[in-house]
């Protein structure tokens, strides 16, 4: 294609050939620090005369504080303060408009006095010299305060049912319900279910809670210094959390910090969820409490905070499904019931070109925690997979089959997509789906794995089973992303500015590949410095779409370095020449002055001649000809790019074209009701890979949690009282390194990505494919029997053979 | 070792030449609890002590703090390693020459590395901290007159200029040089805190 | 600009920087403002690098030579490190450890003298650090085990030499004979060699000989201690800096340690807090020593480590002026200086004649400068212009003295650069490179003359006696400003947030001129924004390009870069506003955004930002504040990316090279003395010191800066001395009991009028100041108002009340 049209279309770049793009065995460029635990993490960072704040929680699901005595408390020495939820002066409410996840705020006060769960922080929090004061002073708080209990829900269904105690009347004094809505409609349903050969209905039901389990405590430091108000960040999202940081902490003074300076150390595994207004809430806690004791403050949460949650999949989902008997899809209706408030159908309708489809969404109070999400692609993945699975149940089909006759997008079919998108984007006309389930069979060997269901009984008398699914893939579509700044030292290595949060994805080491492709340097001449302050527009690596959103202005702005060299390369300048050499530069400083910049190419740290390669010298010799002496003050700054990147064309359709599917086989012990997982193949389409060991490290990332949810992990509460039972890694069985069977994820790229390099990410998708539901069908596959609710423990199993 | 005799000799020579503050210097010495008086710790002469730590009551900008200290350790060395009190600063290297330790103690200003944290038991000490929280217009006054370049001094200035107002509200253009006659400068900013404490002045008796 | 109008052809109006002017009605050149790093240096809040405290962090110390020149013969450590809490000694003599100095010096320097190690086993003058580290858990506990090392030390100990006179005769004991085994002399140089002496003399009416002597050293004395802080994390530095010239010392830091495994940081991480009175003096190695020492002891022990050099290190200096000077004069009845022939026996390496030469017409001039070594401590020049200035000071004033002219006729009359007249830079320079025919002396005198009232003060030597019995004395005299030309500098980094602000980023170190401030003030002016919606945020990382604001030309380098990229981002703005991106449609189903709707079809040259709000010219009701298009960068899911829209980092453009690049700004001082001859005191009551910026950015800065010159000048010309035993080569006084540095109550009233002639090199014309400011106070500079009340000259500094008395025959 002619310049000027991949000029402007990232996703038809490609990297420079063999290059580190794409390449394993690169030495990690954070692993040193990690390993020998030198990693600073912001539970790490203590600073002289640091004070810490904790809070009040809730040991009840649903009560009101009536009255609260706090002067015990207040007289406990090393206490500095205690700060009450009805303080007339403190301004409590929540200066922050939620981007994501509305039910956490439910009350825009983040000091309420109403428990609207047991855990939830509210009342009072205390500021003392230690942790231990702080513990001691809530414990003395706790024994002074008068509640007003109330009825709790927990069930779903029982919130909607008429009747049902009211459990936020401040916001609707009608029912529960909170949103009430059709998320995605398209075709007609109705005539659908009328024209279909079948049509048969079914149920999901989640009811308890998966969360993140927590790893690094809940923590934030901050440290009012005057007029700075300097804060080290736990968490993803700085952008929407650094409103908490600069709003004014007072209802009538109202000044704000004049400057805001923000530090994100490494993160203990911080995952979507905690962007969702957790950590807002405790970098408020964080900002008031340093304002009022001009300290440094470490706000500690213990590790509640991630035992708060509700994956975006806890709620029922009542399928209705028409289809035919060849097995295409004509119309889909799907109800759902959720506490949390993230809408589902994305993933959903990227991956099927069903024309009907009507997805109805209903999200209700109950006393539960507020969502907390966290590779939560899963949501979405479940619909598919179940609709899929259960059609094929049907007719008896190889899902397999199922799932390609019905591929598609927005109720358009391959073909469609082919003529319509691939080519007048200038995309590969590659089919994604086919060439994943192609990689996946090989890797699984399904087709002789696969039978019809409950016919397997292995020699060690358990039931064998396979399951499969596919969905599309996570993208954020061509993005133009913030700005890496790039700088090139005299020593000829190359340091990127970019902004964290680290969520362990290796972004230190992709960006470093990327910039080292780019500009033709050696991998080990790139480094990475953290540009941790807000307002420079560096992007953070985020979970969910750290390189599909960087890679467009990481590649830009590395040609536009590599330009500046080869610039410098042939006409050396002024201000560098006239310090050592005049304006006559000699041909032994470069051979290549006088030659054309499009005659000249860099690898591996040197710039060379095309037409005759060992005319050549190292980048470090044209970077290091800068002012030396005084005039090295000023570091005349030849070498910096880090200006905005022209904005990518607007696509008008720019639906995902990637796909990813999972395999997964199962033995079920029909006496005990057992569910092992023997083999589990995720093959993967990247679009591009940027670094296959970064791949492998998330999709096992994806596999292992996802397993987990789908097989054992669940939150359990008491129904009297509402009480979260086994909210510590002692009752809630997360995987360990015993528990899985071998995963393997082979990659795909079929370079149909809308990100530079036609990427995708895949962080948030590994957890996507392998969600609760994923068990269901494998067992399915296994005993004969589908079994609604998730996750599939052995209880579930037996009921489903009616032993139990 | 002729050279290091010599040299102390006339480093101790020098001390009756000293150059202390009128607030400062007496107010050094008085700060002195129990009679006890403070040897400057010269370089390579103070050593790990084998006595064991005492436990000393302090209140430092209105909290009251009760710390174990090691006998040899300067009130300087306690607010500033142990209490993360930065402003309290050193310049002279505790000759109790330059005021950038300077603290209100009891009231008065105090040199405080000339004192030994044991012997502050019960003190009552505001640091450069303290006046900046308590909002005291000297603050507003000292960052409008421009009296920080470098500014490592400059706190140490303000915590005499604060003492001086708590003893003078109105002071002379006089009373305000000779009380703050022990605190160098070396970036040179003395005719800013004359103006910046006037203004202060001025603000505390109502007039702006 | 009629000149650039001429000229455009040879000058490229867009890159003659020194063209520009700052937008009418701004906040540059204002007073009253709030300066933006002030709040945290006024409550001690301000992080210094002898604030930091790491966890588990370790402190290394360096032992100091109790000899002027001396040898260690054995060293026994095993007592120190026998020591609790004593992590390692390290020796001058370790096999393993890397102990040669990584660095080619820049400027060139007697600190480098032992070039082979930065630990060696001779001193060269008491103090020197030698011979062994020691890395433990607390300073005291260093110093104690420093304290056994000294005591388990041979030495062989060795002559010294302490005046440079002695030091060249030939029956010298050689000091370094590693390095010149005739001679002490390590640099013997014609510096200036400029028409022809001897003929000038020749043709003089009259010729004058006459010399100054300055041997005791003047030093910085501290403020900060010396100290860096560094730590290893996995395959990287990181360290926090207190120094000026953190773009040489890191290779100090980031060399191999150990021989053997030649293992370096794969990447540096600098820190810069806040520097306690950090002066160029600490750039010139010592600073780097430590950091190098640091570096040692963190590898070493892999634990974050503290060097700690008490302050020791301020004491170690002989500014630039230290020495002798001869000088020989000739000029004509009318005061014309025809001739100058000048010869310096100095210790340190500067050459010292920049100013001079920028500052008189005289055609014939030769400098000759004769460098050895003795054993005092190597140079720490701190705001040192002030060598370079008390040559013209002395021969204009000499010249005057003779002639029993007013000093300012003389140095008027003498005015120029490089052997030109000032009508010869007016045709050759001024003109051709668009600069105003103003002229910089006249106006500063004019300033001067009026603040100190210099025709009612001045008078012929030694008439005028007070009613208090002192005598009376005006001194004068003038000087080029400081200037480092039209200089591209580096890349100050902006950024606009949604909300509005923008941030600038910059590089420390802060040497305390308030470039927090300046900075901001050009940004908010040329973007068109409020000051208070300007901040500051320092990169401290090395690899970044930001310009420091060092000492001796932050502004003169950095205001470039600054506007032109202030200017690319108000460029941005309007673009956005003109023709709006995707990004900003986004919200509005990809059509224009209804804020936006009147700026369609504009061009930027119809509208302008001010105050925050763009507006067009013709209407300026049409207008829109920047927060609202600032606020159109994507949101939701969109702000992980922060869209980025408004960042500006990319480098300055080239600059026109610029031949005769000569200073033609001035500055000059008036000092009145009043001297009692019973007791030889000299008491300055008052000084004036005029200084031409070219364009003042803050006056209030400005103000600050010539403080910092005065008090520092008059200090080092009357008091401030570090003496030495004559028996041991011991400093005596390097304290601040013995060494006594003005204080509040030294000085009489200072005034610094401001002169703005727009003659500067840099960006709108301005000329730095910070280091001019103790250019025109340097040590001579109480010589010629003290003959002005005695009717002697003096040829000795600091003018000290002994010398006085001497002049007068008293003693």
């Amino acid at each position: 294609m002619s310049e000027e049209s991949t000029e402007n279309r990232p996703w038809i770049w490609r990297p420079p050939e063999d290059g580190y793009v794409g390449r394993r065995g690169l030495r990690p460029k954070e692993a040193p620090e990690k390993v020998s635990g030198r990693a600073v993490y912001t539970s790490d960072v203590y600073l002289p005369g640091m004070l810490y704040l904790k809070v009040l929680r809730s040991p009840y699901a649903h009560a009101r504080i009536t009255k609260m005595d706090t002067s015990k408390a207040e007289k406990v020495p090393g206490v500095w303060a205690v700060i009450r939820y009805d303080d007339p002066d403190i301004d409590f409410t929540d200066p922050y408009r939620p981007v994501i996840g509305r039910s956490w705020f439910w009350y825009r006060n983040i000091l309420p006095d109403i428990a609207d769960f047991q855990g939830v922080r509210l009342g009072a929090m205390v500021i003392a010299e230690s942790e231990q004061i702080c513990d001691l002073a809530l414990k003395l708080i706790g024994e002074g305060i008068e509640w007003e209990q109330m009825p709790f829900i927990l069930d779903p269904e029982e919130a909607i049912k008429p009747g049902a105690p009211l459990l936020h009347p401040e916001l609707n004094p009608e029912s529960n319900i909170f949103d009430d809505s059709v998320t995605y409609k398209i075709g007609d349903v109705e005539k659908g279910f009328a024209s279909s050969d079948h049509v048969v209905e079914f149920k999901s039901i989640k009811i308890e809670d998966d969360v993140w389990a927590g790893v690094e405590p809940g923590s934030i430091v901050a440290w009012l210094k005057d007029e700075e108000m300097e804060v080290w960040y736990h968490g993803q999202r700085i952008p929407a959390d650094v409103n908490f940081i600069s709003a004014p902490v007072f209802k009538k003074d109202k000044n704000r910090p004049k400057k805001v300076k923000v530090h994100t150390p490494y993160n203990g595994a911080t995952f979507g969820g905690n962007a969702m207004g957790m950590v807002a809430q405790l970098v408020r806690y964080a900002v008031i409490a340093a304002r009022i004791t001009q300290r440094p403050i470490k706000v500690v949460d213990d590790y509640s905070m991630s035992w708060e949650g509700t994956s975006y999949e806890t709620g029922t989902n009542r399928f209705k499904v028409g289809f035919n008997s060849d097995g295409t899809i004509v119309s889909i209706k799907i109800d759902t019931l959720q506490i949390a408030g993230h809408p589902l159908p994305s993933k959903f309708v990227d991956v099927i070109k069903t024309p009907n489809v009507l997805v109805h969404e209903v999200h209700s109070y109950w006393s539960k925690a507020h969502e907390s999400c966290w590779k939560d692609g899963a949501s979405n993945c479940v619909l598919s997979n179940l609709v899929i699975n259960k059609v094929a149940a049907h007719l008896n089909m190889d899902p397999i089959q199922v799932q390609l006759i019905n591929d598609g997008a927005h109720g358009h079919d391959m073909a469609w997509l082919d003529e319509h998108i691939k080519k007048p984007n200038g995309m590969p006309l590659r089919d994604s789906l086919k060439e994943v389930v192609e990689a996946g069979k090989k890797a699984f060997d399904w087709d002789k794995k696969w039978h019809p269901p409950g016919t397997r009984r292995l020699p060690n008398g358990r039931m064998h089973g396979v399951g499969f699914y596919a969905v599309a893939c996570w993208h954020t579509g061509a993005r133009k992303g913030g700005v890496p700044g790039i700088s090139v030292a005299r020593d000829g290595t190359a340091t990127i500015f970019y902004r964290r949060t680290d969520c362990g994805q290796s972004a230190p080491s992709t960006y470093c590949q990327i910039v080292a492709d780019e500009i033709g340097l050696r991998y080990e001449d790139v480094k990475i410095e953290f540009k941790d302050y807000f307002y420079f527009d560096a992007v953070p690596p985020m979970g969910s779409m750290g390189s599909s959103l960087n890679t467009y202005a990481l590649v830009t702005n590395a040609r536009r370095m590599k330009k500046l060299i080869l610039e410098y390369a042939v006409k050396f300048r002024m201000g560098a020449t006239n310090i050592n050499y005049g304006d006559n530069v000699p041909a032994t400083i470069s051979p290549l002055l006088g030659k054309k910049i499009e005659d000249l190419d860099i690898k591996d740290s040197f710039v060379f001649e095309k037409a005759n390669p060992e005319n050549r010298i190292p980048v470090r010799r044209i970077v290091s000809f800068r002012p030396r002496g005084l005039e090295s003050h000023a570091e005349v700054g030849d070498f910096f790019v880090g200006e905005t990147a022209d904005e990518p064309p607007a696509v008008k359709e720019p639906y995902s074209m990637g796909r990813q599917c999972v395999f997964v086989e199962v033995e079920v012990d029909t006496e005990t009701g057992q569910v092992e997982v023997t083999k589990l193949v995720h093959p993967y389409d990247v679009g591009q890979s940027l670094n296959p060991d970064v791949n492998d490290q998330q999709l096992l990332g994806g596999a292992y949690a996802g397993v987990g949810v789908s097989a054992t992990e669940t939150i359990f509460y008491d129904p009297r009282t509402g009480v979260k039972l086994n909210d510590n890694l002692l009752g809630y069985p997360m995987l360990t390194i015993l528990d899985l069977g071998p995963v393997e994820a082979p990659l795909v790229e079929t370079h149909v990505g809308w990100s530079a390099y036609g990427l995708y990410g895949c962080s948030e998708a590994g957890k996507a494919a392998t969600a609760a539901a994923i068990l269901v069908p494998a067992v399915y596959n296994a005993i004969g029997k589908w079994i609604e609710e998730t996750p599939i423990t052995p209880e579930r199993v037996l009921g489903a053979l009616g032993k139990a | 070792m002729l050279a290091e005799k010599q040299k102390k000799a006339a480093k101790s020579a020098k001390l009756s030449r000293t150059r202390m503050p009128k607030g400062t210097a007496s107010a050094g010495k008085g700060s002195m609890r129990n009679g006890a008086t403070a040897a400057p710790p010269v370089h390579g002469t103070r050593i790990p002590s084998t006595i064991a730590p005492r436990t000393v009551r302090m209140t430092v900008n209105g909290r009251p703090y009760t710390l174990h200290v090691e006998p040899n350790w300067t009130l300087r060395d306690v607010l500033r390693q142990k209490l993360g009190f930065t402003s309290v600063k050193d310049f002279c290297n505790g000759y109790g020459a330059c005021g950038s330790c300077a603290v209100i103690m009891d009231g008065r200003p105090a040199l405080s590395c000339m004192a030994i944290a044991a012997d502050c038991d019960g003190a009552v000490i505001e640091t450069a901290e303290g006046i900046a929280d308590a909002r005291h217009p000297l603050i507003e006054a000292y960052i409008m007159n421009w009296t920080a370049q470098c500014g490592y001094c400059t706190p140490g200035f303000l915590v005499t200029a604060k003492a001086l107002l708590d003893r003078i509200p109105n002071p002379t253009v006089q009373d305000i040089k000779e009380a703050l006659a022990g605190n160098l400068c070396r970036c040179g900013t003395y005719p800013a805190h004359i103006k910046a404490i006037q203004d202060a002045a001025k603000v505390l008796k109502g007039e702006e | 600009m009629t000149g650039a109008d001429n000229d455009k052809n040879k000058i490229p109006e867009k890159n003659a920087l020194w063209l520009w002017r700052p937008p009418e009605g701004g906040y540059i050149g204002r007073r009253g403002l709030r300066p933006k790093e002030a709040p945290e240096k006024v409550s001690g809040r301000a992080l210094y690098t002898n604030d930091v405290y790491l966890p588990g962090m370790l402190y290394v110390k360096a032992f100091h030579s109790p000899y002027a020149h001396a040898r260690i013969r054995k060293m026994d450590t095993s007592k120190a490190e026998a020591l609790p809490g004593v992590w390692a000694v390290i020796r001058y003599d370790d096999p393993e450890i890397d102990l040669s100095d990584p660095y080619q010096p820049v400027l060139g320097f007697m600190w480098f003298w032992h070039q082979n190690s930065i630990l060696p086993d001779t001193a060269d003058y008491q103090g020197v650090r030698l011979g062994a580290l020691v890395v433990a858990e607390s300073e005291q506990i260093c110093d104690h085990a420093l304290k056994l090392i000294g005591e388990g030390i041979e030495w062989e100990q060795l002559p010294f030499i302490l005046d440079p006179e002695r030091a060249i005769q030939p029956d010298a004991p050689l000091l370094h004979p590693e390095r010149n085994s005739k001679n002490n002399i390590w640099k013997d140089a014609v510096i200036l060699d400029q028409g022809d002496v001897e003929k000038g003399f020749a043709s003089s009416d009259h010729v004058v000989e006459f010399s100054e002597i300055k041997n005791e050293d003047d030093v910085w004395a501290g403020v900060e201690p010396g100290c860096m802080v560094v730590q290893w994390i996995g395959d990287n530095l990181e360290f926090w800096y207190h120094g000026q010239r953190i773009g040489v010392d890191v290779n100090f830091i980031s060399a191999p340690v150990y021989k053997k495994d030649k293992r370096q940081p794969k990447k540096v991480k600098a820190h810069t807090p806040f520097n306690g009175a950090t002066f160029g003096g600490n750039a010139m190695g010592l600073a780097c020593q430590l950091a190098r020492y640091a570096a040692i002891a963190a590898r070493k022990t892999m634990r974050p480590v503290k060097v700690v050099d008490d302050y020791s290190m301020s004491w170690e200096g002989n500014s630039f002026e230290t020495g002798i000077a001869r000088y020989k004069v000739g000029f004509n009845n009318d005061g014309t200086i025809v001739a100058i022939k000048i010869d310096i026996y100095q210790k340190n390496g500067l050459p010292i004649t920049s100013k001079f030469i920028d500052t008189l017409k005289t055609p014939n001039v030769y400098v000759h400068s004769t460098h050895t070594y003795w054993n005092r401590p190597h140079e720490s020049c701190w705001k040192d212009g002030a060598a370079n200035c008390t040559l013209v000071n002395l021969v204009v004033n000499k010249v005057a003295a003779c002639l029993n002219m007013d000093p300012i006729k003389v140095q008027l009359l003498n005015d120029g650069a490089f052997g030109h007249d000032m009508a010869w830079l007016d045709e050759n320079v001024k003109k051709p490179y668009g600069m105003p025919l103003r002229d910089s002396l006249k106006e500063v005198i004019e300033a001067g003359k009026k603040a100190f009232d210099w025709d009612r003060k001045w008078h012929a030597p030694g008439t005028r006696r007070l009613p208090n019995g002192r005598m009376h004395g005006a001194g004068f005299y003038a000087v080029a400003g400081w200037h480092t030309g039209a200089r591209k500098g580096g890349v100050p980094g902006i950024s606009m947030a949604r909300d509005g602000t923008a941030t600038v980023f910059y590089r420390r170190p802060d040497c305390g001129q308030s470039a927090a401030t300046t900075y901001c003030q050009i940004v908010a002016d040329e973007i068109g924004l409020r000051y208070d919606d300007v901040k500051i945020e320092f990169i401290d990382y090395f690899y970044f390009d930001a310009v420091p604001p060092a000492g001796s030309m932050g502004s003169s380098f950095n205001t470039f870069g600054l506007v032109v990229n202030a200017r690319k981002m108000k460029e941005l703005l309007l673009d956005y506003v003109i023709n709006p991106p995707a990004e900003a449609m986004r919200a509005y189903q990809n059509a224009i955004p209804p804020a936006l709707a009147p700026f369609q079809g504009k061009t930027k040259d119809e509208l302008d930002i001010r105050d925050g709000v763009i507006f067009e010219k013709a209407h300026p009701e049409n207008k829109l504040p920047v927060a609202k298009v600032t606020s159109m960068q994507p949101r939701g899911l969109e702000a992980a990316a922060e869209g980025g829209s408004f960042f500006v980092g990319d480098k300055a453009p080239e600059l026109p090279d610029v031949k005769e690049k000569y200073t033609l700004v001035r500055q000059c001082v008036f000092v009145e003395v009043e001297v009692d001859t019973e007791t030889g005191q000299v008491e300055v009551t008052k000084l004036v010191h005029p200084y031409d910026v070219g364009q003042s950015l803050n006056p209030d800065v400005h103000d600050q800066q010539l403080y910092g010159g005065a008090y520092p000048g008059i200090g080092v010309s009357a008091t401030e001395a570090i003496f030495y035993d004559p028996r041991t080569g011991v400093r005596l006084n390097d304290n601040l009991l013995g060494y006594p540095i003005l204080t509040i109550l030294d000085v009489g009233d200072i005034e610094a009028p401001i002169v703005q002639t727009h003659l500067g090199w840099s960006a709108y014309g301005l000329c730095g100041c910070s280091e001019g400011g103790k250019a025109a106070t340097a040590a001579a500079l109480l010589v010629p108002a003290v003959y002005n009340a005695i009717g002697k000259w003096i040829e000795e500094t600091p003018v000290t009340p002994e010398r006085v008395l001497r002049a007068l025959g008293k003693a």
